[in-house]
């Protein structure tokens, strides 16, 4: 069968093709769609696997060992929370009776003080070693994560704080305060711009078309050219040329002249 | 059980009756322990999802405000219970598989074994390629593929419009499909 249908097609459909409540005719033409086209045909096969019983089926399903006891379950973690707290604060001088089948056991006392002890020292050094490394992979991720919150945090002050409360102009001033802005950040920024705002006028809109290629104004050129010419540019519309063109989103542009581009 | 004898009993916790607050738990761990099912695959973990729900909310509940939705107050912290759990990759990697575990997958009605830990090992990937994704498709994505929530209830509560929405679902389900490609043929 030709392959007839748009990849956005093939999108806006995708629930209603797993959901079977499509007429025949579509789902046979979205389906040889999704065969021919690589990436709709993985996200068809993402959406059956995650496709699942409804809540209420699921509900039903629950094996009831998993919910049985789970008050009393509550309650152990609450009060070994409690106890553990008051173990802290325990005097360390109390200390239980040794039991009394453990009392003969003088004589072994000091090769298996020294067995132990041994074992304790290779233990000890080996997990030793696996809480450094994991304090390390700890550390490092403390880091990203205040690296990538201190970013998102400067994102959303460009942005005005709250979306759709900026404009163009402020926010492409403020973007210039910034070296580089990967293009997922340059993304989640234009999501925050009230979306039907025009952020290039028509008449600087083909200005941009017919000027000299740099490496920044081809891929620029390139988003462009998906929209409709002699139309002013709104962020919803580089937002979806941005969507549709697949650019990748590690791609860290030079604010600078993205600044140039787009005021 | 509506949602005005819920209030009640939330209420009578708040004060500090123990049984009113068992009442609740054995209300609506069903509900908990299904929502966190789409999170895991797997029974047990579900179980421990809504079991640690469960704490947080004995802990705060003197910050439940009683004009919100009980439910709706319960459902945001057990949502936040199962993004921590996407978020902590390696605490999934120190959790045992032994093969025991298999039997306990089974559970009445349910499919095979082998088939539910297929499904739980997909899911897992799938957690795990979400945590690349932008905080918003995350959101997008987590809450309309995995949990299955109305595409325009999301789009309401998340202050966005709904062709943003699709725009960003779109973008996510692309970019999942695209990295989860390398294990295609395993699922």
């Amino acid at each position: 069968m030709m392959d007839s249908v748009d990849c956005r097609v093939f999108e806006d459909q995708l629930e209603r093709l797993v959901d079977g409540t499509l007429a025949d005719v579509a789902r046979d033409l979205l389906e040889a769609h999704g065969e021919a086209c690589t990436t709709c045909g993985r996200q068809l096969e993402l959406k059956r696997h995650l496709a699942g019983p409804s809540l209420a089926e699921l509900e039903a399903r629950v094996p009831l060992h998993v919910v049985d006891g789970m008050y009393g379950r509550v309650r152990d973690a609450l009060g070994a929370d409690a106890s553990a707290s008051a173990r802290e604060a325990q005097p360390q001088s109390v200390r239980p009776g040794r039991p009394a089948g453990l009392r003969g056991w003088s004589s072994l006392r000091v090769p298996l003080l020294a067995a132990a002890s041994l074992i304790l020292l290779v233990a000890t050094g080996a997990l030793g070693l696996q809480l450094r490394e994991a304090r390390l992979r700890e550390a490092r991720l403390e880091l990203d994560l205040e690296a990538q919150r201190a970013r998102v945090a400067g994102l959303r002050t460009l942005a005005g704080g709250s979306r759709g409360a900026s404009s163009a102009p402020s926010w492409l001033r403020l973007l210039s305060q910034q070296e580089t802005i990967t293009v997922a950040e340059l993304v989640e920024l234009l999501d925050r711009v009230p979306s039907d705002r025009v952020i290039v006028s028509e008449a600087r809109f083909r200005l941009l078309k017919s000027r000299p290629s740099s490496r920044m104004s081809r891929m620029v050129d390139g988003l462009l050219d998906r929209v409709p010419a002699g139309e002013a540019l709104r962020a919803t519309d580089l937002l979806q040329a941005i969507d549709e063109a697949s650019v990748r989103r590690d791609l860290t542009l030079p604010t600078a002249e993205l600044v140039d581009l787009l005021s | 059980m509506d949602e005005a004898e819920l209030r009640t009993l939330a209420l009578a916790a708040q004060e500090g009756d123990e049984r009113a607050f068992e009442a609740l738990v054995r209300r609506l761990t069903r509900s908990l322990v299904a929502l966190a099912f789409r999170y895991t695959s797997d029974w047990d973990a579900a179980g421990d999802l809504a079991q640690e729900t469960w704490i947080r909310v004995y802990r705060s509940l003197g910050r439940w405000d009683p004009k919100r939705p009980f439910t709706g107050w319960l459902h945001t912290i057990h949502r936040n219970v199962c993004r921590d759990h996407v978020r902590r990759p390696w605490e999934r990697r120190q959790e045992s598989r032994p093969v025991e575990r298999i039997q306990r997958l089974e559970a009445p009605g349910s499919h095979a074994p082998d088939a539910l830990l297929e499904a739980r090992e997909f899911r897992e990937r799938v957690m795990e390629a979400a945590r690349g994704l932008s905080p918003s498709q995350q959101e997008v994505f987590l809450r309309v593929d995995v949990e299955e929530e109305d595409q325009r209830t999301v789009a309401r509560e998340l202050g966005i419009r709904y062709g943003t929405l699709r725009v960003t679902l779109h973008t996510a389900r692309r970019r999942l499909a695209e990295w989860l490609r390398p294990l295609e043929g395993r699922t």
